[in-house]
């Protein structure tokens, strides 16, 4: 029985199945996600966990793609699993069984982000007074916002010079469009700024536990993948 | 020589490019790879002038896009029908890049000035990398059809499976790139939005399609089908979430 139970958890059948239902059950997110706007409010101004206990579940007609997906995944993180230590050997085969660690990660960091981490958006920073942000033990004060507009008047770069006030001392940092400033590794993000009647900078604080590991699971997930395509089809074999 | 302006120029060229994939497919089968070669050479210069003219690659915009995608499907095209010799790649390919560019004169063509969001490396990457992805799926889809052109020629399935692996290598890395550039603009390497769904969805496709050509039992012809549902798959990926919803993605 046992033995049977493992086969099937490391078949590829299994894997292409709930590949198949899960691209489904995306799809069927996908297509409800505009149309009810309201029922999935908000599920990108905090981590996944904290919104579905707090928001997501009260739709949960309209919501239930969501878990659905979750529980496929843990099936395919399982499936994928047990396929590769079941196969781990060294060979071709290697190569590919590199790339499930590299998933693997990837699906484990976003268990961190969903798990952890935090956002605190809505910091209006203007100048001459400092705002207490408390998840990054700091406060924070506008300096000054700089703009390079192009010819035609809109904005070609921005950037805001904002000040730290810190238990370490006071010192500032400049944030941009894809420039975050990091303060003991959590990222200040500039999203908005206005310049009259007064300066003021809008700004975030997102921190993603998860996405260093996201990142190192990508890394592991290409160094797997880029042998394949130089691999035969003979060296590469059939499994059920 | 005429006296053109540089849009003048850029609109010869892409004229002529559309002309050119038109004669491939309709030309006799010793002149197709040329006119593929030169309708590319001259939609590869239009390409080049529309980038000169906006001072940045021209990735933006369903218009760039779009015509970046036939030309990867043109040259790519080539480099298939070279490796495999089979005609259906340049006459698909051909066909591929005239319904492209002919669908593309109905886009919006004016150059916006870039938001400031997108002057950065890992977007180019991110963007330039998923329309060689889309472009080596389209080879796959050829590569599907072929098999079943060509009596289930063995050769088709390599080829098919040889595009759609490197496509998904190149949409594994624009994925990633995605995700690095989302994480320093918006602060997370993952937002739940109908767009990101659908990449997801291509992604699953494509491992999908990996793995069951591996299974034993399943037939050939299943996994060309699978080829062929995949490129449609990613034209709604593309074109349909594009057009009909809101997203991250819409600049």
């Amino acid at each position: 029985m046992a033995k049977w139970i493992l086969q099937w958890l490391s078949s590829l059948k299994l894997t292409v199945w709930v590949l198949t239902v899960l691209i489904g059950v995306f799809f069927v997110g996908a297509y409800l996600m505009p149309r009810y706007p309201e029922a999935h409010a908000g599920m990108n101004a905090m981590p996944l966990f904290a919104w579905w206990s707090d928001m997501g579940r009260r739709h949960l007609g309209i919501n239930g793609w969501l878990p659905l997906s979750v529980l496929l995944l843990a099936v395919l993180t399982l499936n994928t699993l047990v396929c590769t230590i079941r196969a781990l050997r060294p060979g071709p085969s290697l190569w590919a069984h590199v790339t499930h660690l590299g998933f693997l990660l990837i699906l484990l960091a976003h268990l961190v982000s969903a798990s952890t981490g935090f956002k605190e958006t809505g910091i209006v920073l203007v100048r001459g007074r400092a705002i207490e942000v408390p998840r990054l033990v700091a406060a924070l004060e506008l300096n000054r916002i700089d703009v390079t507009p192009y010819p035609s008047g809109m904005p070609r770069d921005y950037g805001a010079e904002v000040i730290f006030r810190t238990p370490e001392g006071r010192f500032s940092k400049r944030l941009g469009p894809n420039r975050p400033a990091f303060y003991r590794g959590i990222p200040v993000y500039l999203k908005d700024f206005r310049l009259r009647p007064v300066p003021v900078a809008l700004c975030e604080v997102a921190h993603d536990p998860g996405a260093w590991l996201a990142l190192i699971g990508s890394v592991v997930f290409l160094v797997g993948a880029l042998p394949l395509p130089f691999l035969t089809g003979k060296k590469r074999g059939y499994s059920d | 020589m005429p006296d053109l302006s540089l849009h003048g120029w850029f609109l010869v060229l892409y004229g002529g490019a559309l002309a050119g994939y038109l004669a491939a497919s309709l030309a006799p089968l010793r002149w197709k790879p040329w006119a593929v070669l030169v309708a590319a050479g001259l939609h590869t210069g239009s390409l080049g002038l529309r980038g000169v003219q906006a001072g940045r690659l021209p990735l933006v915009g369903v218009f760039d896009t779009l015509s970046f995608f036939a030309l990867c499907v043109a040259l790519l095209s080539i480099v298939f029908y070279r490796r495999y010799g089979s005609l259906t790649f340049l006459e698909g390919g051909s066909v591929l890049a005239t319904l492209m560019l002919v669908f593309d004169l109905l886009a919006p063509r004016e150059l916006r000035p870039l938001p400031p969001v997108l002057r950065t490396l890992w977007f180019e990457v991110h963007v330039a990398l998923s329309f060689v992805a889309y472009a080596l799926f389209a080879i796959g889809f050829l590569g599907g059809i072929d098999y079943f052109l060509s009596d289930r020629d063995a050769r088709s399935l390599r080829a098919e499976y040889q595009a759609n692996l490197w496509g998904y290598l190149c949409f594994s890395v624009a994925m990633i790139a995605g995700g690095i550039w989302a994480y320093y603009a918006w602060g997370t390497y993952w937002l739940w939005t109908p767009k990101e769904l659908w990449t997801t969805i291509v992604w699953f496709f494509y491992s999908l399609y990996l793995h069951a050509r591996i299974v034993r039992g399943w037939r050939e012809s299943t996994r060309a089908v699978l080829a062929i549902v995949g490129f449609a798959v990613v034209l709604f990926t593309y074109l349909g979430v594009g057009l009909l919803m809101k997203s991250s993605h819409t600049f």
